[in-house]
């Protein structure tokens, strides 16, 4: 059966896709360059001019003394302190939005990488890609608040405490309430202190979160009377039914759920079973293309839908009669496959609606879910924010009621929908202290603004679940003039002890066990662990009727306008706190493929209709935006990506893309994410959009294969029939090459890899990528080692997607090798595709002549090219980079190495202790971040390796390796869990 | 703070100068000056002192109560006639004087010889321009104040005690070709900046060290240390002078770039030398010479071999680890674990140094540095003598625990080194002729148990060497990454 995939809607039609071509782009400056050439003819003179040069430039290159370097030791070398080698200290991530449990690889003082925590439960020694790129913005020179200020201007930390200690005290004098509006805070001892705070000075907490969870919480409220989320075991779940929640990317604990979504996919050594996960969504999400089956459906639609199901399920199981209207076939035959796979499955929403969660707890309740594949016992407590709450304290602002305002990391004159009376109303206070740690919109507004530190030069704890408790500590000194926010609580409240000191204490004293567990181990470990006692929380109805009656009537009443919006969290900047992030503003959607913007996705089909194309630029409301088809999208809709829009938040991020938190539509009891909109006009004028991925087509080569479950319990191989042929056809006339120690080589489940890019920027903070810009981009100039290379397959209304991560393949008989005239790549004794950046010349013929185009080439030297103003071109910036890799010079072509800095290190410390290496022990970055466990690494010689069993799979297959390249990189066949493979 | 005042005596100087001067040219205006400064100064002052010492006369300070007016009227009018008729304290005055005869002064009434002696009755110390030396003073010194210093210090002028010291003889201020023990001026003049010029004087007055009394045998005084001092803050500002070698090669290339030239002239112009042979082969040695240059400097491009500078502190390897013996991993102990054999921090110097605060050659100076550094909180900045390019990595813990070279392989014979110098050129080729030639530890490291099929011992048993190269020793990757 011949499959076919595209890459863009341009490539399947044939089309060529003028957005991107290179007309529109700015010359570059070699452009100009050829044109004064060209010109401009060159004269006998001009000529002399030039070897004059050349001569005199040689000749003051060779006669520049070589400059004296010095080495500056220590004074007093602590002792734990080795120059050359690395520290790992195990701290915590949270933002409000993820909560990762993480290590920080501090070399010389300094952070250069962060990895998973292996002894977190969440963790398991995996990150997110926002928490992979967290480290780039403890280096933002133009992002960070760097002293306190009062109405703009240096003050000492002495004299604003002493001011705001003096106002607090006033405020309270008058009766009024002092707010503390926070992010989302999940650290027993800063809520702790927080209490201490405002029993001293009356007032509130607050805690607001632009995107937040709050239908499930208030539901969960009355389910079960706990505040929290059940815990999502995905890797429990036979059958996952998904209601637009994108829980593999931005939903609640994503890295959790990859890795247990990944165990599910697991066809590996011999499993034969495989979940099934029907998804409904509007845009396309890395969930979405996941999904075995999955659907389009606009936003106001989900209600019926879930309606529906729940309605069969009721009936299913005997609750209620054969429900009267028409259910579509889908939702009957879900309903049937769920009740089949009771206790085996979750029903999930991203709803934010309290009603539509009680209706999803139900079904779950009915289908037996709770204490099997939904755990009320280890409760997610990420998301603590109610929507409500945010709302009345503007109201209580514009009233007078309060008097003064704590803003603590949060920023909600961008984020916050209704920001003009947040403004308004803080005109009335006498006192507004912002302890936020980076520039933006909010700090403006602010009298008082007291940066906080980066999160690595922070003390904190975290409770991120029912009894797992995590530590956050300091990796590097406060780089400026900052404190925390919490010690600025404890000045305030006029303590001696530091913030530190507090957490301390707090442990001790209530999350410790005295006689078991010590501080020291704790803060070692990073985490720690108390057990919980499984009670059988009940489940009580509640409101249940209440919910189906207002869903009901809601869903009969919907006004239908023309189009409707569709808000989501990208991939990239979350909720927005990363958008000053060089890393993640580069990182292309794993759908789109587009870094440095967002946009309006609408299906190929609105687009026709209303003459729309990639490109072109649409008003909706009162803001422009330019305009992406994307196959997969519900008809008639829009899906737009929050967190850029930003104005003020330091120099690459400020500015990028276009706020969509303006378009978030506030309820009675929360906010939620989509709102119907009038038909938006088309502007004039057309906007590039930087698409990493221009050439789609496959040209027929079978790079992709992929089979169905049924098939491959008849014939594993199925799908991969062409892998047994290829292998049978290789044969050379060259001797064939033997490699005596170790012969490395990657794996990559295809089934399991959730198209996230975590790895893409592991691979950067690891191995000193450049991030090059939107023009460069555009000129398909972007440095990123390992690529995601996404492919859409099927009808482009709603087509099945695949990803396939693409790095060197370090091929055994490799085509760049050959055509390079000064050998500066050529092939290592351990199989590894070496490139030597000191012996290129920049010929780029290995660019040309390698088929998987996975070879960089340096136009510039980033490191110090000031239009580069990203990261590497500041003292400060630079300090993120990782000694033991090049950073490489303008003109010399790079790519992936393997990580051979952590092939070679690993190999040493072996050495060193005197045993072999053990399987598994060498972790290139990629493989060490990949949340679902989808990429092994390992030694091809050790039959017993991971890697060895891996290409022993009958669905492993090599990419083109009927070049006879022999790759090192084996990639496993996709199975889908369907009855039809789609054609 | 300690103050002096001098009595600056330029005045007085002067003044002398003047009346001498007045003497020989027998200036006119003389005659009319009629007070008793202008006459002792016109008279007496070449010979007499008031209360600055003896000259060739004695000091005439409070003669008044010494001797009778009518006494000293009578011995100024004319000494010898007194001496002749046998006054005993003219006589005594003579004899005390090793009988210098003082002029007659019959030509001045007694009015006149009664002012002069009111003159020197009245005589206080004069109230002349009189400044303060600041010797703790550390910068804003006079140009006059450092040029003053710099003769005292080259030795051009005799110190107060009369001996005359060159300080550059032992504190040089060009680098030296051998090690020169004792600090260099630039040295002193750093710590100088550090301190003050009263610690000068105190180190100066006070030796600390055995081998700095020996040397410094003579005294200066507080002014002449004031003017040391105002060179070396001067000198502070400069680093060593440049030994400045003789361009042999440029020399080289310049003869025969102007031979070359000479004979392409006579060959196609001027034709004297007949034998065009002799053209010929001035050339083909003048561009071998030139190719050869050429490749020489090439080669050397970047590189530097026999790199041999001047350290803050004058740490001798040849005491440390070749007399005392300390192993070279008591201080560069990461060399073992990490890729950096890390220069030690000041407190493992410290170890040692808390109780040896003497050095054999350079007495406390050098080891005063590191308290020093310490107390200041001011790490110590080495000149790194080994440099290996960005794009190469290098572990010492690799080649010293796992391959269990001596230092000495790479880096020579540090221990008979007082100054460390680059003695391998650290160029990829000798590196990887190393790699080429050096054996593996293959049995005695279990990692190496994965080369399963490179059997180091072949069928007959005798054992075949197997490379670091053999085992991928010579990869790009091993080193550039």
């Amino acid at each position: 059966m011949e499959k076919k995939y595209y890459s863009s809607i341009e490539s399947l039609t044939g089309k060529t896709d003028t957005s991107t071509s290179t007309d529109n782009i700015e010359k570059s400056f070699l452009d100009l360059l050829r044109e004064e050439v060209a010109t401009k003819s060159t004269s006998r003179r001009n000529f002399l001019k030039l070897c004059g040069f050349t001569l005199a430039g040689a000749a003051l290159a060779s006669s520049c003394e070589n400059p004296v370097k010095y080495a500056i030791p220590y004074l007093n070398k602590p002792e734990e302190v080795t120059p050359g080698a690395s520290l790992h200290y195990a701290t915590s991530y949270y933002d409000g939005f993820e909560y990762n449990s993480i290590i920080v690889k501090v070399r010389d003082g300094r952070p250069i990488k962060i990895e998973g925590n292996p002894h977190s439960p969440i963790s398991r020694g995996r990150t997110t890609q926002r928490v992979q790129a967290s480290l780039l913005s403890l280096y933002d020179g133009t992002g960070r608040l760097k002293e306190p200020l009062k109405d703009g201007k240096p003050i000492t930390w002495n004299d604003a405490d002493s001011d705001i200690i003096q106002r607090l005290n006033d405020i309270s004098n008058t009766g009024q309430q002092t707010i503390i509006l926070s992010s989302g805070i999940i650290s027993p001892s800063s809520k702790a202190l927080i209490n201490q705070f405002l029993s001293k000075f009356p007032g509130r907490h607050i805690t607001y979160e632009p995107l937040s969870v709050t239908g499930h919480l208030l539901a969960n409220k009355v389910n079960f009377g706990i505040t929290g989320i059940p815990d999502y075991l995905f890797d429990k779940a036979d059958l996952v039914v998904s209601f637009s929640a994108d829980f593999l990317g931005t939903w609640l604990q994503p890295l959790e759920f990859a890795f247990r979504y990944g165990q599910s996919r697991d066809l590996q050594n011999g499993k034969q079973k495989l979940n099934k996960h029907y998804h409904f969504e509007t845009g396309y999400t890395i969930t979405g293309s996941k999904a075995d089956e999955r659907f389009t459906m606009k936003p106001s639609e989900e209600l019926g839908l879930i309606l529906q199901l729940y309605d069969e399920i009721a009936h299913l199981a005997g609750q209620k009669k054969q429900p009267t209207k028409s259910t579509l076939p889908i939702i009957k035959k879900i309903a049937t496959e769920l009740w089949k796979a009771k206790g085996k499955s979750i029903v999930l929403s991203d709803n934010n609606d309290p009603s539509v969660q009680l209706i999803i707890n139900s079904i779950n309740n009915t289908l037996g879910n709770y204490g099997q594949t939904l755990d009320l016992d280890r409760l997610i407590l990420t998301r603590v924010s109610y929507d409500n709450d945010m709302e009345m304290m503007v109201k209580e602002m514009n009233d007078g009621k309060i008097g003064g305002l704590i803003l603590w990391n949060c920023n909600p004159v961008y984020d916050y929908q209704d920001s003009e009376g947040f403004i308004k109303g803080l005109s009335n206070l006498k006192l507004t202290a912002s302890l936020n740690s980076t520039e933006n919109d909010t700090n403006q507004h602010f009298r008082y603004i007291l940066p906080s530190p980066h999160y690595l030069e922070s003390w904190d704890d975290a409770e991120p679940k029912t009894g797992i408790f995590s530590l956050t500590q300091p990796a590097i000194r406060n780089i400026f003039n900052t404190r925390q926010a919490q010690d600025s609580l404890l000045a305030w409240m006029g303590q001696q002890t530091d913030y530190f000191q507090f957490i301390k204490d707090h442990w001790q004293n209530n999350i410790l066990n005295s006689s078991t567990d010590t501080w020291t181990d704790a803060l070692q470990k990073g985490v720690f662990e108390k057990p919980v006692s499984t009670s059988g929380n009940g489940y009580s109805e509640g409101i249940l009727y209440d919910a189906l009656t207002s869903i009901r009537n809601s869903v009969d009443s919907k006004k239908i306008k023309q189009l409707e919006v569709k808000l989501y969290a990208s991939i990239a900047l979350g909720k927005g706190n990363h958008c000053n992030n060089p890393w993640l503003l580069e990182l292309p959607d794993p759908l789109s493929k587009i870094s440095w913007d967002n946009y309006a996705s609408v299906s190929p089909k609105t687009a026709s209709i209303n003459g729309y194309k990639t490109g072109s630029i649409i008003k909706i409301l009162d803001f422009s935006i330019p305009v992406y088809v994307q196959p997969g999208q519900a008809d008639d809709t829009i899906s737009i990506a929050l967190g850029y829009g930003q104005k003020n938040i330091g120099k690459p991020g400020s500015n990028i893309g276009v706020n969509a938190y303006r378009l978030v539509n506030s309820q009675i009891d929360h906010r939620s994410l989509f709102r119907q909109i009038d038909k938006p006009i088309i502007l004039e004028g057309e906007y590039t959009l930087a698409i990493s991925q221009k050439h789609g087509s496959l040209e027929d080569r079978p790079i992709i294969r992929e089979t169905i479950l049924k098939k491959y319990l008849e014939n594993p191989e199925s799908g991969n029939e062409l892998h047994r042929e290829f292998e049978e056809k290789h044969v050379t006339l060259y001797k064939e090459v033997t490699f005596p120690g170790h012969h490395w080589g990657m794996g990559i489940d295809l089934n399991k890899c959730i198209g996230c890019s975590t790895c893409v920027i592991a691979c950067q903070a690891e191995n000193n990528i450049p991030v090059v810009g939107k023009e460069e981009v555009l000129r398909s100039r972007i440095m990123h080692w390992m690529r995601i290379d996404r492919y859409f397959k099927g009808s482009p209304d709603n087509p099945e997607v695949v990803y396939q991560p693409l790095l060197c393949q370090h091929c055994d008989n490799a085509p760049c090798e050959n055509v390079c005239p000064v050998s500066a790549t050529n092939h290592s004794n351990e199989g590894l595709n070496q490139m030597a950046y000191n012996r290129c010349v920049g010929t780029k013929y290995c660019i040309n002549n390698c088929p998987y185009k996975v070879r960089r080439f340096n136009w510039f030297r980033y490191a110090t090219n000031e239009k580069f103003d990203y990261n590497m071109n500041s003292d400060l910036g630079r300090m993120v980079l990782n000694p033991d890799v090049t950073v490489r010079e303008r003109g010399v072509v790079e790519k992936c190495t393997f990580c051979v800095q952590r092939i070679q290190a690993k190999k040493l410390e072996a050495k060193m202790e005197n045993r072999p290496l053990e399987d598994g022990e060498i972790l290139p970055a990629c493989v060490q971040s990949c949340p679902a466990d989808a990429l092994i690494f390992g030694d091809l010689n050790d039959p017993e390796s991971k890697v060895s069993k891996f290409y022993k799979e009958p669905r492993n297959y090599h990419l083109l390796e009927e070049l006879h390249t022999l790759p090192s990189i084996g990639y496993l066949t996709i199975v889908r869990n369907k009855e039809e493979d789609q054609v | 703070m300690t103050l002096m005042k001098i009595n600056c005596r330029k005045k007085i100087v002067f003044s002398y100068m003047f009346t001498l001067i007045s003497f020989l040219t027998l200036n006119p205006i003389v005659g009319f000056s009629q007070n008793g400064a202008d006459l002792f100064e016109k008279h007496c002052r070449v010979c007499h002192h008031i209360g600055e010492g003896k000259l060739v006369g004695p000091d005439l300070l409070g003669i008044e109560e010494r001797r009778e007016r009518k006494w000293i009227a009578s011995f100024i009018e004319n000494s010898q006639k007194m001496i002749q008729d046998g006054d005993p304290i003219a006589v005594q005055v003579y004899e005390e004087n090793n009988k210098a005869v003082m002029p007659s002064f019959t030509q001045l009434s007694s009015n006149e010889i009664s002012s002069i002696i009111d003159y020197i009755k009245n005589w206080k110390p004069a109230e002349e321009e009189v400044f303060t030396v600041d010797i703790n003073k550390k910068t804003g010194f006079k140009h006059d104040e450092i040029l003053r210093g710099e003769r005292l210090f080259y030795g051009l002028i005799r110190l107060e005690d009369n001996s005359i010291v060159n300080c550059t003889d032992c504190h040089n201020t060009e680098t030296s070709d051998s090690l020169n023990w004792n600090p260099s001026a630039i040295d002193l003049a750093k710590s100088f900046i550090d301190i003050n010029g009263m610690k000068i004087y105190e180190s100066m007055t006070q030796p600390s060290s055995d081998l700095m009394e020996k040397s410094h045998n003579f005294k200066m005084n507080e002014q002449e240390i004031y003017y040391i001092s105002a060179y070396l803050s001067e000198l502070s500002n400069n680093q060593l002078e440049d030994h400045k070698i003789f361009p042999i090669k440029l020399m080289l290339f310049i003869l025969f770039a102007v031979l070359m030239t000479l004979a392409l002239i006579d060959l196609l112009f001027t034709r004297i030398i007949k034998y065009k042979i002799i053209h010929g082969l001035v050339l083909i040695i003048g561009i071998s010479v030139h190719a050869w240059l050429a490749y020489q400097e090439a080669t050397n491009l970047s590189r530097t071999q026999g790199y041999a500078p001047d350290q803050p502190i004058k740490f001798s390897h040849a005491i440390h680890a070749g007399e005392n013996k300390i192993d070279c991993r008591y201080c560069h102990h990461t060399a073992d674990y990490s890729k950096s054999s890390y220069i030690p921090s000041s407190n493992v110097c410290m170890n040692c140094h808390n109780v040896v605060k003497t050095g054999k050659n350079s007495g406390n100076f050098e080891i005063n540095k590191i308290t020093r550094a310490i107390d200041n909180g001011t790490p110590i900045q080495w000149v790194r003598v080994h440099n290996l390019p960005d794009y190469t990595y290098f572990s010492h813990a690799q080649h010293v625990n796992v391959g269990k070279l001596d230092c000495q392989v790479c880096h020579g014979n540090v221990e008979s080194m007082h100054i460390v110098e680059q003695v391998n050129d650290l160029s990829m080729g000798w590196c990887i002729n190393c790699h080429r030639d050096t054996e593996v530890q293959f049995e005695a490291n279990k990692y190496y148990s994965i080369f399963k099929d490179m059997e180091s011992i072949d069928k007959s048993g005798r054992h075949i060497p197997i490379h670091v190269d053999d085992v991928g020793g010579i990869d790009c990757m091993k080193c550039h990454y």
